[in-house]
């Protein structure tokens, strides 16, 4: 069954264990992402994510619409992270050569939105069945461009049968997607 | 949010590339946070009992709490799950680093209770925290059990 944020999201202000561990399960990549983007090491953005959700779990009731969630997660992610990095960045304990330091940490907008988006979609894709996942994964997300006859290949099915299957497959991921929150087009 | 799908479609989006999932251990820490604030419905309780106390060897009673960055290391038990804790007296404040293990290595899952203070592990496991009071009630917080250290003494 596709994963519906606002079912989850009650649960989390019901103080749910299972949801609020299901919620994390959703968004840390995107939390650690931008902790990473912003130019922590692994540990300290795992520090920062820590506090991030801390922060959520303490102002959930604060938040009334879970749409909101993936953008409040970014802003607030972001701008803890950019006030750790300047913190070890003038901190002797930095441990980072001054080229590394003197990097600017604020993500532009354009980049939190690829993020946003990218987190939306990774969700989606995750609760496809495999075989839409890797027929999306080949058209859409793969490094290498490949022909519908490789695809095709891959999956195992007739080239022509392939146009269908990318529309049941969309209007799945599109699904998915509504049931989170967002709107699909 | 737009065009979710279209951007998809036009390859304006790469997902193996840029998103970077943190690591099961963290993933662990982050889930345990509501143990951090709710009252969790009644567990089962375990008791612990102190394995290793450094200060069985250690200097003599009078120098414990005075000495500047004197250390106190302990070990308790309860079953398979094991606390072990350093304690440093720097100037006036004592100074802790605690982690938790298990069978399978260290445990990312539980709350550590100091008195009324409860903390959540950081990076690694590690619970770090500071005092000018030295702990007497220790307790370790899961959903599953609780366990309930016996009183340490620090004289």
């Amino acid at each position: 069954m596709a994963t519906n944020i606002y079912i989850i999201w009650q649960g989390v202000l019901e103080g749910s264990p299972a949801a609020w561990q299901e919620l994390v399960g959703l968004y840390s990549g995107l939390v650690n992402t931008i902790a990473i983007r912003v130019g922590l090491d692994v540990a300290d953005a795992e520090d920062c994510a820590q506090q991030t959700w801390l922060t959520l779990y303490r102002k959930r009731s604060s938040i009334r619409d879970p749409k909101a969630l993936p953008a409040w997660l970014i802003r607030t992610t972001h701008r803890r992270a950019v006030r750790m990095f300047e913190r070890l960045r003038r901190g002797a304990s930095a441990g980072r050569s001054f080229e590394q330091a003197k990097k600017t940490v604020t993500l532009p907008v354009d980049v939190i939105e690829q993020l946003e988006t990218q987190a939306i979609i990774e969700i989606g894709m995750r609760q496809l069945d495999p075989r839409c996942r890797k027929l999306l994964r080949a058209l859409y997300l793969s490094p290498e461009e490949r022909s519908y006859r490789e695809i095709a290949g891959i999956l195992k099915i007739r080239p022509n049968s392939l146009g269908p299957l990318r529309s049941r497959c969309m209007i799945k991921l599109r699904k998915i997607i509504e049931n989170l929150g967002f709107e699909s087009d | 949010m737009k065009s979710i799908l279209a951007g998809l479609e036009a390859g304006a989006v790469r997902l193996t590339e840029d998103m970077i999932n943190p690591n099961d251990d963290a993933t662990k820490r982050y889930g345990a946070i509501p143990l951090m604030f709710e009252k969790q419905p009644r567990r089962e309780i375990a008791v612990g009992r102190i394995t290793y106390d450094s200060w069985r060897q250690g200097p003599a009673p009078a120098l414990r709490n005075v000495m500047d960055g004197h250390l106190r290391r302990l070990t308790l038990k309860a079953g398979s799950v094991k606390l072990e804790i350093v304690a440093q007296k720097v100037r006036n404040d004592w100074e802790f680093v605690a982690r938790v293990y298990s069978r399978k290595g260290v445990r990312h899952d539980m709350v550590l209770r100091v008195g009324r203070r409860k903390i959540l592990a950081g990076s690694g496991g590690y619970f770090l925290w500071s005092s000018k009071l030295v702990p007497r009630n220790l307790q370790l917080l899961s959903y599953e059990h609780d366990i309930v250290f016996e009183q340490l003494s620090w004289q």
